[in-house]
């Protein structure tokens, strides 16, 4: 491996999946290829940790899944955002800008004031 | 809320067990992702083998799609649900694998479960569970003693009786029972007559109960005389023999002929746990006068305290008022009364008997346990190789810790179910085999508490033992298990002299078992050899009883038995018949003083009067030793004349000849005219002085007689016959509890012989089970030893050097148990003395004898695996290494 890849980051990989079906239904497959593209590879997902997750949003009622046909005519279960998903969403994302821009506050600390 | 979490598991439940789509589903979605990724490796150039195997790298590396497939797994709860179907597969499959070891495990928890379970049952119901009334506590009996036997718990006089019940304050009700001799009654019906067990009774008996009738009324002072013609019947006689009428108090029901008023009906629940099954209740005359003198005692007296009155504040009270009655009756009243509660009495007599069985229950449930826990450390040990292994490979301690768990439960779960099987056809049995006289018989079932007991020992046992092992391999550490196994060493020291001491506890216990056994064979051996002084053999036995308004007349009686007797001696097959008023052997009855004059002055002997009638000697092969047996001709205008006993000859009469000597009993004299060889008066050969009277003379009394009848026919036909011969005399007659006379015995015997049945049972379990550890330890030491047994042979060792390296310590295990057991038996022997007869609770010969059978049963449970140790093939052992 060239580039060294990282894992999701503890406690996003919920975020990302809902931010990701937020998009429209895939199957895990396509949400991993996604995951790895946008984010250059950087962000690898860990298959160990996609489908149990996908597993756990579907048991909380986030996401539901079906059985669909892929372009090239493969059977795959698809995944897509429910009421409550789109609802959780929206506050993890309230969340994360919060604690991101309180993290990158922190970040840009020089020292003054 | 609980629907919702009940949806849950199903749906769970539903996941794991039932649906396969579930697996199917995760694995298409793997392998769709599996096959994306390799197929975009391939278009990004790769061979694809290698494709296929960065795919898969990809996913997570070695082993990471079943990983996820767990996360996933446990995701949805699913996890643990399948973990336990695993284990519980892993655990049948394990059984199957091995299913000696379950089998011996399911079937001794089963007996131990099930024996115990049974007699708990017995016991909780006799003796733990209270009296079957309101405020049971406050019922009490009274009872007649005397300074010569102060515990004796004799009956009172009718008189006595009536002064406590006007005078003593402690009591809120007392009540008289006839209970002294069965009673009965001939009801007259279409079909024609049926004796009913009736049970005469005074007033505030149903009260003293707190038993309110269904409907009508209960007995009031006023019906306590004689010929007050009202009868009370139990739910069931007014089921059976008045067709359920809601309108049957105040109708008429003829019994011996007689008009009786019903007055009340019983409700279902009421019984009496003294008197037993009864169908009606009559009242019982308690006038003064007539037979209710004060020296005429034969009366059963119950009460109920007051509230906060003591038994020992009524036994002050009752001391008193005994005290002024002694004073204005010097002569008549001479006797002490006691209170005890009724409870005490009613089981007195099974207490001691229900007890010893319990404790003998709880003995073989302890062997089991033991078995239990010998075999679980056995197959513990065995295993220790394989979990050290797993535990190596990476199992979890806690995942191996639960298996073990789940195997020991499961074998626990099965033992369980099975006990309960052996527990319900035990107590089936048990009651089947319940003496008559065994109180609250009825009441015995089945308590859940019981189950829930029973199921407690195992689940703790299968419990303890299952991970005794699988603790000591975490705690040993698996590194020194798999040196010790991969050495073959002769298995740990300390786990070996554990499971020695344990066979040798389970060896003790069986022997203090079979001792008590062994003793009380002996009792019941010594009991059939009494000589009873009669030949029973061919001898049917049962009841007349003629109505007082047909039969009011002595002299018509006697004339009825006279006309019977000749129409039963007539009959081919015949031998010879007779009656008397109580059955010999059937216990002591009918106590009465005879005095007569003697040269030293007045002299007297208790005796026990017997009344009979024709061919009684004959018919029970009773011979007279000097003197004449009564004859027709002994009738109410003759001399009165009397036959003393053997006994009563020697006691009264020491080496004088009593013929021709007036003797005066019951308030008549009677010239004695002849001896009688003894007969014993109880089952255990009492040879209590008698003294008989023919009923020709004293017929004026009514006495109820039983009949002997010694016959060459079978008892159905002869009983066939002499119905036909009584309905031709009169058909309005039963012909009352017949029976074999061999079977009077026996009834009298019944209770020794059930708990003989039992005590030996749970003794022939003990015995199998030590022999059943004692093998399993032997066999365990020799697998365990294979190899050094190998290489013993194989360095030249002969058989007879093998067979003392393993017999040796199964001998020395034994010997010690069977030592300790002795020592135990003669401990603890001393509580069987109310149970044996003519044996000491130390019987030497009964020790020997237990110790011999023990040591024989050992050496068969030693034999097999040392002959198994002597097969050893050297070269095979040596090479498996």
């Amino acid at each position: 491996m060239s580039r060294s890849k990282t894992d999701v980051l503890l406690g996003t990989l919920d975020l990302l999946v809902l931010r990701l079906l937020e998009l429209g239904p895939r199957h895990g497959w396509g949400i991993s290829v996604q995951l790895e593209a946008i984010t250059d590879g950087v962000f690898c997902v860990n298959q160990g940790s996609l489908y149990p997750a996908l597993q756990r949003l579907q048991r909380k009622g986030r996401i539901k899944s079906y059985w669909g046909v892929t372009e090239n005519g493969r059977r795959a279960r698809y995944y897509e955002l429910t009421g409550p998903g789109l609802k959780q969403l929206k506050q993890e994302l309230d969340n994360w800008s919060t604690t991101s821009s309180a993290i990158n506050q922190v970040l840009a600390f020089d020292g003054s004031s | 809320m609980l629907s919702r979490l009940v949806a849950g598991l199903a749906a769970r439940a539903k996941v794991a067990f039932g649906s396969e789509t579930f697996e199917s589903d995760l694995d298409d979605e793997l392998q769709f992702h599996l096959e994306e990724a390799t197929r975009r490796n391939v278009e990004r150039g790769m061979a694809p083998r290698e494709a296929a195997r960065r795919a898969r790298q990809d996913f997570g590396g070695f082993d990471s799609v079943e990983r996820s497939k767990d996360a996933v797994r446990t995701e949805t709860g699913v996890r643990i649900l399948q973990d336990i179907a695993r284990d519980l597969r892993l655990a049948t499959r394990g059984i199957r694998r091995r299913p000696g070891f379950a089998v011996i495990a399911v079937l001794t928890l089963a007996l131990g479960i099930g024996a115990n379970t049974a007699v708990f049952s017995a016991v909780n119901s006799v003796l733990l569970s209270p009296l079957p009334y309101d405020a049971p506590d406050r019922l009490v009996r009274l009872f007649s003693s005397w300074d010569e036997d102060p515990e004796a718990r004799n009956v009172l006089s009718a008189l006595d009786f009536i002064d406590f019940r006007e005078q003593a304050s402690s009591f809120e009700l007392l009540a008289g029972v006839y209970d002294f001799q069965r009673q009965g009654l001939d009801l007259t019906g279409p079909d024609g007559p049926t004796r009913l067990r009736a049970l005469p009774v005074g007033s505030g008996y149903f009260e003293t109960y707190r038993a309110t009738p269904l409907m009508g009324r209960t007995f009031a002072r006023d019906d306590e005389r004689p010929d007050a013609l009202v009868v009370i019947l139990s739910h069931h006689a007014w089921r059976d023999y008045a067709g359920s009428n809601p309108d049957i108090v105040g109708e008429s029901m003829t019994f011996d002929g007689r008009p009786y008023t019903v007055i009340g009906v019983m409700r279902p629940a009421f019984r009496d746990v003294v008197a037993g099954d009864i169908d009606v209740w009559i009242p019982q005359n308690l006038q003064p006068g007539g037979f209710n003198s004060r020296d005429n005692m034969y009366l059963s007296v119950i009460g109920r305290l007051e509230p906060r009155v003591t038994l020992e504040q009524a036994q002050v009270e009752l001391d008193v008022i005994t005290a002024r009655l002694h004073e204005q009756f010097p002569e008549e009243s001479w006797r002490t009364t006691r209170v005890a509660a009724m409870f005490d009495e009613v089981v007195k007599d099974s207490g001691t008997m229900l007890y010893i069985l319990m404790g003998a229950a709880a003995i073989v449930l302890l062997i089991a346990c033991v078995n239990v826990a010998n075999l679980a450390l056995a197959r513990g040990m065995a295993r220790r190789g394989e979990l050290g292994i797993r535990l190596a490979l990476g199992s979890g301690r806690r995942r191996l810790l639960r298996q073990l768990l789940t195997e020991s439960m499961l074998i626990a779960a099965l033992g369980g179910v099975v006990g309960l099987i052996v527990a319900s056809l035990g107590l089936r049995g048990l009651l089947a085999i319940s003496p008559e006289s065994l109180p609250r018989a009825e009441e015995i079932g089945f308590d859940p508490a019981l189950l829930a007991f029973a199921l407690g020992v195992t689940v703790v046992t299968g419990l303890l033992f299952g991970l005794a092992p699988a603790l000591g391999l975490t705690r040993t550490g698996l590194e020194s298990t798999l040196r010790e196994d991969a050495r073959g060493a002769t298995g740990s020291r300390r786990t070996g002299t554990l499971r020695s001491a344990m066979v040798a506890g389970q060896v003790a216990l069986a022997v203090m078992l079979l001792v008590g056994a062994g003793i009380l064979i002996k009792s019941f051996v010594n009991l059939q050899r009494i000589e009873t002084g009669i030949e029973s053999e061919g001898v049917i036995t049962f009841e007349v009883h003629l109505p007082r308004t047909r039969y009011s007349e002595g002299i018509d009686r006697v004339g009825f038995h006279h006309q019977f007797q000749d129409r039963l001696t007539a009959l081919p097959g015949v031998n010879e018949a007779g009656a008397t008023s109580w059955l010999p052997v059937n216990g002591p009855h009918f106590l009465w003083g005879s005095r007569w004059d003697a040269e030293g002055g007045d002299e007297g002997l208790l005796t026990q009067v017997r009344v009979i009638e024709g061919g009684y000697f004959e018919a029970l092969g009773i011979p007279i030793t000097e003197g004449r047996a009564f004859d027709r001709t002994d009738g109410p205008d003759a001399t009165s004349v009397a036959i003393l006993s053997a006994a009563a000859a020697r006691d009264g009469f020491g080496g004088r000849s009593p013929l021709n000597t007036v003797v005066r009993t019951g308030g008549r004299d009677w010239t004695v005219v002849g001896i009688a060889a003894d007969v014993a008066t109880s089952t255990e050969g009492d040879l209590r002085p008698k003294i008989y009277f023919p009923h020709g003379q004293f017929g004026d009394r009514r006495w109820a007689l039983n009949y002997v009848v010694s016959t060459a026919m079978a008892p159905a036909d002869f009983l066939a016959v002499a119905r036909r011969e009584l309905t031709a005399l009169d058909p309005q007659l039963v012909l009352y509890r017949p029976r074999p006379f061999t079977d009077v015995t026996a009834e009298q015997t019944a209770r020794r012989r059930f708990t003989l049945t039992l005590m030996g049972t749970f003794a022939g379990i003990a015995l199998l089970l030590a022999a059943v550890g004692l093998y399993g330890v032997l066999s365990y030491v020799v697998s365990q030893r294979r190899k050094e047994l190998g290489i013993r042979m194989a360095l030249g060792a002969r058989a007879g050097q093998i067979v003392r390296v393993v017999a040796g310590p199964g001998a020395l295990v034994t010997g010690v148990g069977i030592i300790a057991g002795l020592a135990g038996a003669a401990a603890l022997a001393r509580f069987l003395a109310a149970l044996t007869f003519n044996v000491s609770v130390t019987d030497t010969g009964t020790f020997v004898a237990v110790a011999v059978v023990i040591a024989a049963t050992s050496m068969l449970a030693v034999a097999l695996p040392t002959w198994r140790a002597t097969q050893v093939d050297p070269i095979e052992t040596l090479r498996s290494e």
